[in-house]
């Protein structure tokens, strides 16, 4: 305490007594001790914000040392301006004491300091460094951004890979998956395999090295006739007959030691296999081995042949019939190509139409059956190609023989397929026809002579034809005119001069005249009957009745002072010409009349009747009748059966109604017996206009 | 016989025996006071058509009827026919065709040649002189004709 009194207390006179109080050195004193201490107080409080703001500062120690140094030295002039007016000595003493202390430990701390303060660096030398420090950012900066990009990039590859990765991964999910089906599949497939081994309509039968069957399927039960479970764990010497047992082990061993999977039995010749029953059958079998667990098995595949051995034999046999059968066709080449034409097959025919036989020419080519013009002409080939295409190929043409004979033949090809619808072949038949082939010259050469001859007569004949219609043309103008000179001239004689004739003159002129009428009436006649034959039927459907009543009417004037009985029956509807069927049943009806005149009463009969199925029209009377073994004269024109002093008429009448009757497509013929009466019949066949030519009837009337 | 202006009946006949028989038939009934006979086709037309040995004739007398024979010398009865029908001066001249033959083509013929009549003659007599008088009645006496001349006729036909 004492010496803070000692501080603060004072004997002393103020330093402003110093100054005398002197109010000018007083302040210039005191205001700029005040400004130094501000300055140096303000000094360290901007280095201690620096230090404690740049914590990096090397030596920041000396800040605060150089702060403290500077504090102390603004103290000691804050004191200045105390001691102006406090003469407090000692704390001013040893304020400045203090202060010399930290100037004096800052100083001496400075001294180890400055070589490493000259090794910091300058400003410029920091700018340099900044430079380079500059450079190296944008070094850095570049290898930044090289890095960004690389990193992209590898991010990029890492998508890529990722997407590669999932995909991969769905893959391999989708194999799994495939893997879980194959599994199922196999396991379908074995359980398909054993029902295939089952079902399988071949015996499969395994047996290890030691014959001891393994397996044996159903059909091998059935064909075996024995149960699997009796068959398996034996031998299968059980099943194959004693005489090849071991023949069949030896060979089982020696496959065993080809190493050769699988192939075919029966090299040696026909299997035989015994069923449980102890009967043998043929058998077809094939051999497999493979190894399971380091044991050789063997699986045997075997087929009862028996149905088709006797399919087989029976095949033979037929080829063998058939064969026999077309070797025994001698008039007929038969033999089979090849679909190029080569000669397959040659039977007997064909050696002996062709001239070679089958050794020659079985493997030739059949073109050599042609003729060199045909061949160039690729005749062999087209025949083959059209027999394909139509399904069969048909010819007569010219062939030449083995000797170079030449001969017409008849042929057929046919193609031939196999089961497979492809070409298999051809077979061709072909015949000789060379003799036929001249039969038929001679009869085309004979046709055609009686073609020329037919022409000829058919000339003759027209001119016959034309010659008679001339004729009578001819007849009916000219014949006639002298006729009626006659008539006439006898007439007016009779008429005007019969006085001066004596009765014998007289009856002899009657006789000119009946006979000059009677060749009128004769001309007439066959004109008409010429007329028939070339008129041309009008056919139309007609009512014979009314027809027939017509005629009866038309013919009352010859009935006076008769009796006659006319019976109608019902008459058919006909298809005809009217106005000539008129004419038919106008004779037939007059002549009924005339024979019946010796009757006291006449019966006319007209009606139908089926005769052999067919209706016929018929007119019958029970006049004189007639003599049936002249029935063939009846129709014939001139002809008559009765004296013209018995039954006046001209013998046309009846070959008139057969002109128009045969006209018509009918008949007519009489039946009849002297004295009794006679039945005319008649049918009316379908008959078409103009059926019968206008043939000249002279040449035709000779029934 | 009758002079060519003052005829009733032309007859065309060539047979000297028809025509005798014609005659005798036809004088007979009556019918022979104007007829005149021709021999020939030829002569028939002259007649007819006023020429040639008839060229004083004139057509205002024409024949009341014609009785053509089919069968003549030089010009048939058909060739004639066709003449007579085909002129408008002698067209309606009736002519009545009279022959031996009834062939069928002989008949078609004279109807499409516009014959006005066909008459076969019969080879008995009696018949033939009944005919003759049936139809030289007919013609001459049953049958009424114009009044009228060819001239007037034919100039009445040219009119539409």
């Amino acid at each position: 305490m004492e010496i803070f009194h000692k501080l603060f207390s004072s004997n002393f006179l103020p330093h402003g007594t110093c100054y005398l109080w002197d109010p000018h050195i007083v302040w210039l004193h005191v205001i700029s001790d005040s400004v130094i201490a501000f300055s140096y107080y303000c000094i360290p409080l901007s280095l201690i914000y620096l230090v404690r703001k740049r914590r990096d500062i090397p030596f920041n120690w000396m800040f605060w040392m150089f702060g403290l140094f500077i504090l102390g030295c603004g103290t000691t002039h804050l004191m200045e301006v105390w001691t102006v007016w406090h003469p407090t000595y000692l704390l001013s003493g040893i304020v400045k004491a203090m202060t010399a202390a930290v100037s004096i430990i800052t100083a001496v701390a400075l001294i180890p300091l400055l070589p490493r303060a000259i090794a910091l660096p300058s400003p410029s030398q920091l700018k340099e460094t900044n430079l380079q420090l500059q450079n190296q950012v944008e070094t850095r900066m570049q290898r930044e951004e090289e890095l960004t990009r690389l990193s992209q990039e590898l991010e990029q590859r890492v998508e890529e890979r990722t997407a590669e990765l999932a995909s991969m991964n769905r893959s391999l999910q989708g194999e799994i998956t495939l893997g879980i089906e194959t599994q199922q599949a196999l396991r379908a497939s074995q359980a398909r395999l054993s029902g295939v081994i089952d079902s399988a309509m071949d015996a499969i039968i395994t047996v290890d090295q030691n014959q001891k069957i393994l397996l044996f399927n159903a059909a091998a039960e059935k064909m075996f006739a024995s149960n699997a479970c009796d068959a398996l764990g034996q031998s299968l010497d059980r099943f194959i007959p004693e005489r090849y047992r071991s023949a069949h082990a030896q060979h089982v061993r020696r496959f065993g030691d080809t190493g050769v999977t699988a192939r075919s039995m029966g090299s040696m010749g026909q299997l035989w296999a015994l069923r449980g029953d102890g009967t043998e059958f043929p058998i077809e079998a094939s051999i497999s081995q493979t190894e399971a667990a380091g044991k050789k098995l063997f699986t045997v595949i075997l087929r009862d042949v028996t149905e088709r051995q006797r399919t087989e034999a029976a095949l033979r046999e037929s080829e063998e019939r058939y064969r026999l059968l077309l070797d025994g066709v001698k008039d007929y080449a038969i033999y089979m190509l090849d679909p190029r034409g080569r000669v397959l097959s040659w039977n007997a025919g064909a050696e002996r139409v062709k001239g070679y036989n089958s050794e020659e020419i079985i493997g030739q080519d059949f073109a050599c059956f042609y003729t060199a013009q045909d061949r160039a002409l690729g005749r062999p080939v087209q025949e083959l190609q059209r027999a394909v295409q139509a399904g069969r190929f048909e010819e007569q043409g010219i062939r030449v023989r083995k000797d170079g004979t030449q001969f017409w033949a008849y042929k057929i090809i046919t193609p031939m397929y196999d089961d497979a619808h492809a070409l298999h072949g051809f077979s061709v038949v072909a015949r000789d026809i060379t003799e036929r082939k001249q039969a038929e010259d001679e009869i085309r050469n004979l046709n055609q002579d009686l073609e020329q001859r037919v022409r000829e007569r058919t000339q003759e004949l027209e001119a016959a034809n034309s010659e008679l219609e001339a004729f009578t043309y001819s007849v009916s103008h000219d014949l006639r005119a002298p006729l009626r000179h006659i008539a006439g001239f006898s007439k007016m004689l009779a008429e005007e001069c019969s006085g001066c004739l004596h009765p014998e003159g007289r009856r002899y002129l009657q006789r000119i005249q009946d006979g000059t009428n009677r060749m009128g009436m004769l001309i007439d006649d066959l004109l008409n009957l010429t007329r028939i034959g070339r008129h041309e039927l009008t056919v139309k459907v007609s009512g014979l009745e009314s027809l027939v009543n017509d005629v009866i009417s038309d013919l009352r004037p010859d009935t006076e002072g008769r009796e006659v009985e006319w019976k109608i029956g019902n008459l058919p509807f006909v298809e005809g010409d009217s106005a000539l069927l008129k004419v038919v049943f106008q004779n037939l009806l007059s002549n009924a009349l005339k024979y019946t005149r010796p009757r006291p009463k006449a019966t006319i009969e007209v009606g139908t009747e089926e005769i052999a199925g067919e209706q016929v029209v018929y007119v019958r009377d029970n006049g004189v009748g007639f003599d049936m073994k002249y029935a063939d004269k009846l129709f014939g024109v001139f002809q008559r059966l009765h004296r013209a002093e018995e039954f006046e008429g001209t013998g046309v009448g009846l070959a008139t109604v057969q002109r128009i009757i045969q006209k018509h497509g009918g008949r007519i013929w009489a039946q009849a017996e002297l004295d009794k009466g006679a039945t005319f019949y008649l049918t009316l066949g379908s008959t078409k206009a103009n059926e019968i030519d206008n043939e000249p009837i002279l040449a035709k009337e000779t029934v | 016989m009758t002079t060519p202006n003052e005829v009733d009946i032309l007859l065309v006949e060539d047979n000297p025996d028809d025509l005798e028989l014609t005659l005798h038939a036809l004088r007979r009934e009556n019918l022979a006071n104007n007829v005149f006979a021709v021999r020939d086709g030829e002569e028939a037309l002259e007649f007819l058509f006023c020429t040639g040995r008839f060229s004083g004739r004139s057509f205002d007398r024409h024949p009341r009827l014609v009785l053509l024979d089919l069968k003549l010398p030089k010009l048939n009865g058909l060739e004639v026919l066709k003449r007579v029908k085909q002129d408008p001066r002698t067209k309606s001249v009736p002519v009545v065709i009279l022959t031996s033959s009834k062939e069928e083509r002989d008949l078609v013929a004279s109807y499409n040649l516009g014959v006005n009549s066909y008459i076969q003659k019969p080879v008995d007599f009696d018949q033939f002189r009944k005919t003759v008088k049936s139809a030289g009645l007919y013609w001459m006496v049953i049958n009424q004709r114009p009044l009228s001349t060819p001239a007037q006729i034919a100039a009445a036909a040219a009119q539409p």
